[in-house]
């Protein structure tokens, strides 16, 4: 195709060690040629690769990723590594699709070290479709940088979606067929839009420092005798704080996403002085 | 030379030359006969005549079916030989006398005079550079010159020169200008030949084999027409290494041939003189590889086959042949041929050959390869003389049918083709066999000499600033001919933290590992970066590289351009330079990151568990115990012995039932095995060295402890569906005539007439490969009914009569004994039915007889069918347990087809028998074996060392979720109160660093060291498409 | 596509075994044969699906390809299986002339053994004028004690054309004093070709009636012209327990040349090449006293043609093929004839008087072929001994 002819397509691959990295070592051995655009990285395992792979991929602006694997019920681990790459794989497509990229961008296939040919096809193939879709954004009628932003706002999501669609990440169904469906747009919308904040109410907050210690991503700023508060830009939402909140202060205060977050009180009025003590 | 020149002063005193095993050829089999051993406690002499180790296989250019390259997978083993401690390398020496008997040879050896101080050469070749003397080149089959002193080449280990007898200075005292340019004074004109005396337990030899000549022959015009060659000579005219840097040249006028003839059976499957009379077994597929690869250089070269039979009887060989067939302009053409006259203009060469369509035709071809077969080794009778064995009539060495490792000669065990004509894997299943028998023979003093390997210490560079190193391979022209190399140097060499950029011929080879130590050591390196070839072939030689450089191994990333790119984009050079560059800068970015990680090590459990109790099962048990190693071995029948139980007799002759009831005594009489029969597996867990396997059976179920498993749960007979199989009750499968004729029941030894047909269930769709044993067993039982009634009249349709090997010798018999053999084609099958003439009912077979053009009707009273051996029922549930995979066919699919036949991916788990692959007994016993030896290499050790990759979790980050446990498969996490409440935590030898838990994370607490976060996400963002003029300015800087 | 049923056919395969054809069995189908056959340059000739055929016992006996094997044995040389494809064709042919009665369907080859069974010779000739041929050349008739006996052959003895051959032999050891004689009507035919031909019956009449005439008259030794007769000799006549020293000329010139007896004192400038007969070289392997012998005639130059010793192209004159009409453009020796023309030699020399004959046909129809001289090695050794210094001394 001539569109194709000088857009080269950037693709970056993600395959596991056992299968698919020895069905590509295979397609060279075995000289079948395909177009030049995959750039590889070795994981031992297709369940290695982590959602915020694959969007930091396009965020950087490659236009396709790949995601090679063994055949479901062949994996060199305990037998499920794939189904959770396919999990996830399920996943992160339903949020390029949200944040407005094509989720054919994102491919996953089984090629076992014996199907060097089918590697081959298979490069040959998705290479073609991203020439098709043309450079990122391009199929999608939006600038780079908008979508980079988008991006970026659903990858600073991730520890939250990690969290929420736990179960369902680590489900291992019998049918391959049965994942098209494993997540659905609705879900991925309300997931994102119902995403909560977390804020301490100055009010309440006795300085205790449980949730300041708890906190995995030291969001938390304070010390004794100084309100504690939450950084909303490290915050992961993963509630640790909310739990940790003796109940008796209950001065942690779960936010949803319609609830404005009130700005943090400035750090002179943080001292917290309590009666009786001056005498 | 005559023994009476030699000057034999004795080298060094004895006690230092006291070995526990002598192996005797440095071929691919000699090799891995060394490294088993020495791997399982033993002090190995490997003895080689020539200046090399690597014997034929280093000359291959591909190795079928996969298209490996040869040298890139031999050569590592080459550098594991040479570096491993407990292996010592004499080339260019010969066995001069063995006396002495099993347990305490004494052996006197001749090394040749070298001329060159092996210790003092470093390989720099200048001296080859000033030799005046230009000599033609054994190593490239004369085609090419090269000097009188040389290296035999690039790979060889040692990595020295050697002077040739072509040396002026040698002949008549003229030149001597080497000994002047060697700045480190390593040559020596006056060396003498020296006689060293070794003693060790055991030998094994593994001689190889010696490729026939056709000048023996001179209708083939070999020596006489220029552009008639034989398949050596082309494998290295194919070779990026060859003559012509892996152009294809003709002799008379250096182009390129395009249209190419194959002339199949050379020196083979023939009667006359000069000729063999067996099936060299080898030539049709290499045959079919050689086309490939000359398509791949011209993809509009004319290839033409001619032949007689296809036999591609070998795992994967008829996807192979089909592969191959399917090429544009290849043709197989089903007629031996004669070589007719060379064209005085063109010297062209043309070939009569003849079809009964339209009979004899001549044309005329660019070139001819001779497809050649293989003799026994050179001066196979002084060998046997030297060694005191025994010889069959071939000149191949005279084995046991049922220890095929075994010579006439007690503690003289032999591997690789010298037991007659196999390929690679055999070779190494061989090696690894006859190793296991020595170490049945020698058990008591494993350990007792070997050495173990030391690293200097390791540097702690945690302090300092990344500073990578790299190392970017030509592979000889593998990637350089399609890579820039010097621009992709170039380029390396302005990334952030790289230090150091250089190219490298070969960075496998010996000299290329030391560049790599020496620019650690000199530049201060800390991080090193090979871009070459594929991690997982390769890896494990760079890491040992560094730890000799005393820098921890996890600091070393590898950037693949040659399987991922040179070879998959060789027709777009820019573009393949780009890619290589992208991802020399990946891996510079991950390197800079990499930590350095401790390996530990793991108990090994001694025992092993064994998995069917046929043949293969209880020899293999049989070598592990008789090596003092408890074995369980789990039959899931009532009885012990598989297949074999329904064989009687061999084509050699041998009683089956009278071996198998002797084997089957032995495991039971033999105080290390212990035997579960009607049994079955319903659990297998735990890892290499430290296996749990449940087994039930007598209704109480076990857990049976072990450290290594090895898999024989044997094959079934597939039950035809065809040619009135089950409908008419003389339509029987060999299976079960065999049976019939044991009996000697009348309705089969009284036949006045029986048909056989081959290939019934395979060689189609359903099973698209060959049974392999087949046309081996007609002939057998068709020599066996004619031994008993020589009247019945026998006939045979076959595809292709696939009797390789020694068993061509019976195909003949039976023909002489009137056994009538009928080709017919998948298109056109037999046809069978029964027809009622009276009360008679008639079965009558009709097939097209090509020769004739006409339909031959015969009423026959037998109907035998060749049926398919398929996989067991049980291999998909036993697949699953174990975590082993199984081949496209349902067989089980070894880690390496060529090198690692008996192992599989899965480390501790070992494979053998016809589970593999349908094969004779005399195979499965060899491959019982060898399953064995390799299973010795790991229990014959205390510890086995684990990965240093494993997860970690960050406490602080853990917020208990949870989600890491439920990820983990191999229970290798587990919650543990902390003051800040339930924090998950590793236990590192249950890790098997598959880092699902890693990704299911959510805030990053738990991470897989050697692929955490931040060195992928560095992948990731290197491998970030630059802004388009930047590219720009690369691809000139490439320019 | 029509269907054979074999049951019937298994009388055939006996028969053939019977008459000592059994190699068939171990053909592999491998066409070999076919590519070498001399026959499969100028016409088709299936000798793989013969052989197969005989296999199955499905041989069509009507057919003329089973007459067309000249038994130059090419392809037993090559054969990969061993097949002694020559006796498969015998014994077929055998089958057809069960008691010497040749089909009439096979022209030329029933008159001749007609000829054969009541004079002794395929020509027709008195069995009295066997000797004319040594008229006026001083050739005693063989008696008790001679040292050897001069069989020539019906062909030169009683064939115009190569009668040359058998005077020239008979002038050059007059010329070495060799004692010899001749046995003339006494003798008949060889039989070598008849049996080739099929006619074991007559092939056994022959012999036994050659033999008896050697006995009777004392022969230890004879010498042969041609290599049919040497090959019976040697070869087959031991069947009846019949050992004679058998010498063909051109190993018995190049010992009298050795010995000093034969003196090759003239010039013979010639370009030479040199016909190995296929029963002289592939079947009995005498390739180089011939061409030694030729290499000591002064002068000339012996140059070789493309399929030579080994690889010797037939003349298609061997397994009874002499006495039978080869169609014109089917004709083996104008093939290599022809090949002498182009390797530029001025002389085709062989020695056996089959080859002689066909190859002269052969210079009568191919075109300007007259220039090349076709001889005998015989003649041209004559020519070489130039004049005898004593002339008394002829035919003394």
């Amino acid at each position: 195709m001539s569109a194709g002819a000088e857009f080269k397509p950037n693709i970056l691959g993600f395959l596991c060690n056992w299968c698919c990295y020895g069905g590509a070592d295979l397609a060279g051995v075995s000289r079948y040629q395909f177009p030049p655009y995959i750039r590889v990285i070795r994981v031992m395992c297709s369940g290695r690769v982590d959602l915020s792979f694959v969007l930091r991929a396009f965020s950087n602006g490659t236009d396709g990723v790949f995601i090679g694997g063994c055949h479901l019920n062949d994996c060199h681990y305990n037998t499920h590594g794939n189904f959770d790459a396919l999990s996830m794989t399920r996943l992160a497509k339903k949020l390029l699709e949200h944040t407005g990229i094509n989720p054919d961008r994102l491919r996953i296939e089984w090629v076992s070290a014996g199907e060097g040919i089918r590697y081959a096809d298979i490069m040959t193939d998705f290479a073609k479709q991203i020439e098709k879709l043309g450079p990122l954004g391009s199929s999608e009628g939006t600038d780079r940088n908008e979508l980079k932003s988008r991006l970026k706002e659903v990858s600073k999501l991730v520890p939250y979606i990690k969290l929420v669609k736990k179960d369902k990440l680590a489900s291992h169904l019998p049918d391959e067929a049965d994942y098209l469906e494993l997540f659905t747009s609705d879900e991925v919308a309300t997931l994102l839009s119902e995403a909560p904040a977390y804020y301490i109410d100055p009010e309440k907050c006795q300085a205790c420092g449980i949730c300041l210690r708890k906190c995995p991503v030291e969001a938390i700023t304070g010390g004794k005798n100084l309100i504690h508060v939450i950084d909303q830009e490290k915050c992961i939402k993963c509630g640790t704080c909310f739990e940790a909140c003796p109940p008796r202060f209950e001065a942690v205060k779960k936010l949803t996403a319609q609830e404005p977050v009130p700005p943090p009180i400035p750090e002179e009025a943080r001292m917290i002085v309590r009666e009786g003590k001056e005498k | 030379m005559e023994k009476e020149t030699v000057e034999g002063q004795i080298v060094d005193s004895p006690e230092e030359n006291i070995g526990d095993i002598m192996i005797v050829g440095g071929g691919i089999s000699g090799i891995q006969a060394s490294l088993d051993l020495a791997t399982a406690g033993f002090k190995v002499y490997l003895v080689e005549k020539s200046p090399t180790i690597g014997g034929h296989m280093a000359q291959l250019d591909k190795t079928f079916p996969t298209n490996d390259c040869s040298m890139c997978i031999e050569s590592p083993k080459f550098v594991e030989c040479s570096r491993h401690p407990n292996i010592e390398i004499l080339t260019y020496t010969e066995v001069d006398k063995v006396e002495g008997e099993a347990g305490d040879f004494k052996v006197t050896l001749r090394k040749k005079p070298r001329y060159i101080d092996e210790d003092k050469c470093t390989g720099c070749t200048t001296c080859v550079e000033y030799c005046p003397v230009k000599y033609p080149d054994q190593f490239n089959q004369e085609i090419s010159n090269n000097k009188a002193i040389h290296i035999y080449f690039a790979q060889a280990i040692p990595l020295v020169t050697y002077i040739d007898d072509s040396c002026l200075y040698l002949q008549d005292e003229k030149c001597n200008i080497c000994v002047g340019v060697c700045k480190n004074n390593a040559i020596d004109l006056h060396q003498k030949e020296k006689k060293v005396e070794i003693e060790v337990g055991a030998i094994i030899l593994s001689p190889g084999y010696e490729v026939f000549d056709p000048k023996l022959r001179d209708e083939y015009g070999y020596g006489k027409m220029e552009n008639v060659v034989t398949s050596m000579d082309y494998e290295r005219l194919l070779c990026a290494t060859g003559p012509y840097e892996g152009e294809i040249l003709r002799a008379s006028d250096k182009k390129h041939p395009h249209n190419i003839a194959w002339i199949q059976c050379v020196g083979s499957r023939q009667v006359i003189p000069g000729g063999n009379s067996y099936c060299s077994a080898v030539c049709c597929t290499y045959t079919q590889k050689q086309v490939i690869l000359t398509k791949d250089h011209d993809a509009d070269a004319k290839c033409t086959i001619f032949h007689n039979d296809i036999r591609s009887f070998g795992k994967d060989f008829e996807r192979f042949y089909q592969r191959t067939e399917k090429l544009s302009d290849v043709r197989f053409i089903r007629s031996y041929v004669s070589v007719g006259r060379e064209i005085p203009e063109s010297k062209n060469v043309t070939i009569k050959y003849s079809t009964p369509e339209e009979g004899v035709k001549e044309e005329e071809f660019d070139m001819v390869v001779l497809s050649v077969g293989l003799n026994p080794p050179a001066g196979f009778e002084d060998l046997a003389k030297t060694f005191g064995i025994e010889l069959e009539s071939h000149g191949f060495c005279q084995n046991n049918p049922v220890n095929p490792m075994e010579t006439s000669r007690p503690g003289i065990f032999i591997s690789g083709a010298f037991g007659g004509p196999i390929d690679i894997p055999e070779s190494v299943v061989t090696a690894s066999g006859s190793g296991s028998q020595c170490g049945e023979l020698l058990g008591y003093r494993r350990w007792k000499l070997s050495k173990k390997r030391v690293y200097p210490p390791e540097r702690d560079v945690s302090g300092e600033e990344p500073k990578v190193g790299v190392f970017v391979c030509h592979c000889g022209a593998n990637i350089g001919r399609v890579v820039d190399v010097p621009s992709a140097v170039e380029y390396a060499s302005t990334l952030p933290n790289v230090a150091h950029a250089q190219e490298q011929l070969f960075s496998c080879s010996t000299d290329a590992a030391q560049q790599i130590i020496d620019a650690i050591n000199e530049k201060g390196l800390n991080r090193v970066v090979v871009a070459a070839c594929t991690p997982r072939t390769h890896e494990p030689l760079f890491r040992d590289t560094l730890r000799e450089a005393g820098i921890n191994q996890y600091y070393f990333d590898f950037a693949n351009i040659r399987e991922h790119d040179s070879w998959v984009h060789s027709k777009e050079k820019e573009e393949a330079t780009r890619k290589a560059k992208d991802l020399i800068r990946m891996s510079v970015a991950r390197a800079s990151l990499l930590e350095p990680l401790q390996e530990f090590d793991l108990p090994v459990d001694k025992r092993a568990l064994v998995v069917g109790g046929g043949v293969a099962g209880m020899v293999s048990a049989l070598s592990i115990a008789n090596q003092g190693h408890e074995v369980h071995l789990v039959e899931k029948d009532a009885d012990l012995g598989g297949t074999a139980r329904r064989l009687h007799y061999t084509i050699e002759g041998l009683d089956v039932q009278a071996y198998l009831s002797d084997l089957i005594r032995q495991v039971y009489q033999h105080p290390l095995v212990h035997v579960y029969t009607g049994a079955t597996i319903t659990e297998a867990t735990g890892y290499v060295g430290n296996f749990v396997t449940k087994v039930e059976s007598g209704g109480r179920a076990r857990e049976i402890k072990h450290g290594a498993a090895v898999i024989a749960i044997g094959a079934d007979v597939y039950q035809p569906t065809e040619y009135l199989y089950g409908q008419d009750e003389r339509v029987m499968t060999h299976l079960e005539l065999e049976e019939k004729i044991t009996k000697r029941e009348e309705s089969v030894t009284g036949a006045r007439n029986l048909v056989m047909i081959q290939c019934v269930g395979c060689r189609n769709e359903d099973r698209n490969y060959c049974s392999r044993i087949c046309c081996q067993e007609s002939v057998k039982n068709a020599l066996k009914l004619k031994e008993i009634n020589p009247e019945m009249d026998i006939y045979v349709l076959f595809r292709d009569m696939r009797t390789y090997g020694f068993n061509e010798d019976y195909y003949r018999e039976a023909a002489n004994k009137e056994v009538k053999f009928i080709r017919y084609t998948p298109e056109d099958k037999p046809q069978v039915e029964v027809v009622e003439e009276g009360d008679k009912r008639i079965l009558r077979v009709t097939v097209t007889d090509l020769i004739l053009g006409k339909k031959l009707s015969i009423d026959t009273d037998v109907l035998a069918l060749a049926a398919a051996v398929v996989p067991s029922a049980g291999s998909q549930e036993i697949a699953r347990l174990f975590k082993v995979t199984l081949s496209p066919d349902g067989f089980l699919q070894e880690a390496h087809v060529k090198l690692r036949p008996v192992d599989f991916a899965a480390e501790g788990v070992y494979l053998c028998g016809i589970a593999h692959y349908p094969k004779l007994m005399s195979e499965t016993i060899s491959q019982a074996y060898g399953a064995a030896g390799r299973a010795l290499t790991l229990l014959a050790n205390d510890t086995v060392t684990a990965s240093g990759s494993v997860c970690v979790v960050d406490e602080a980050k853990c917020i208990g979720c949870g989600a890491c446990i439920s990820a983990c498969s191999y229970g290798a996490i587990e919650f543990q109160e902390t003051k800040q409440g339930k924090k998950a935590t590793v236990i590192p030898v249950l890790c098997k660093g598959d880092g699902l838990c890693n990704s299911k994370c959510p805030t990053g607490a738990i991470s897989l060291k050697h692929y955490t976060d931040e060195e992928i996400l560095s992948q990731v963002d290197a491998a970030a498409p630059a802004p388009v003029e930047v590219q720009k300015e690369k691809a000139g800087v490439a320019g | 596509m029509e269907t054979l049923a074999l049951a019937p056919f298994k009388d055939v395969i006996v028969g053939i075994k019977e008459t000592g054809g059994e190699a068939f069995k171990l053909c592999y189908q491998c066409g070999l044969c076919e590519t070498i056959c001399p026959w499969n340059r100028v016409r088709n000739f299936p000798v793989r699906s013969i052989i197969h055929q005989a296999q199955l016992g499905v041989a069509d006996f009507g057919s003329e390809d089973l007459w067309l094997c000249a038994t130059c044995g090419a392809c037993v040389e090559r054969c990969p299986r061993g097949v002694k494809i020559i006796d498969v064709m015998r014994a077929m042919r055998r089958l057809l002339v069960p008691d010497g009665v040749v089909p009439a369907s096979i022209p030329n080859l029933r008159s001749v053994m007609t000829s054969i069974a009541s004079v002794g010779n395929p020509w027709l000739g008195e069995p009295e004028d066997r000797a004319n041929w040594a008229k006026d050349l001083g050739v005693k008739e063989f008696s008790e004690g001679t040292e050897l006996l001069y069989f020539s052959c019906c062909t030169p003895a009683y064939d115009k054309r190569v009668q040359t051959v058998a005077q020239a032999t008979a002038k050059i050891l007059n010329r070495a004093g060799v004692d010899f004689g001749i046995l003339g009507p006494k003798e008949v035919c060889c039989g070598e070709s008849v049996r080739k031909a099929g006619n074991e019956q007559l092939f056994k009449h022959l012999a036994k009636e050659n033999i008896k005439t050697f006995i009777d008259n004392g022969v230890h030794k004879i010498l042969v012209s041609s290599p049919h007769c040497y090959h019976a000799f040697k070869n087959e006549y031991p069947e009846f327990n019949a050992n004679f020293e058998v010498v063909h000329i051109t190993q018995y010139l190049l010992e009298l040349i050795n010995e000093g007896r034969l003196k090759l004192t003239k010039e013979y400038g010639k370009k030479v090449t040199y016909h190995d007969p296929c029963y002289l070289g592939r079947h009995n392997g005498i390739y180089d006293e011939p061409r030694e012998v030729l290499k000591k005639v002064p002068g000339l130059e012996l140059i070789e043609m493309p399929d030579s010793r080994e690889n010797a192209l037939c003349c298609g004159g061997g397994g009874g093929r002499i006495w039978m009409e080869t169609k014109k453009g089917e004709r083996l020796s104008d093939l290599r004839l022809q090949q002498a023309i182009e390797v530029g030699a001025e002389v085709l020399v062989t020695s056996c008087p089959y080859c002689i004959i066909n190859f002269k046909d052969s210079q009568l129809t191919l075109e300007n072929s007259e220039a090349t001289e076709i001889k005998d090695i015989t003649e041209i050794i004559l020519e070489a001994l130039g004049e005898p210094e004593k002339p008394d001394k002829d035919g003394a």
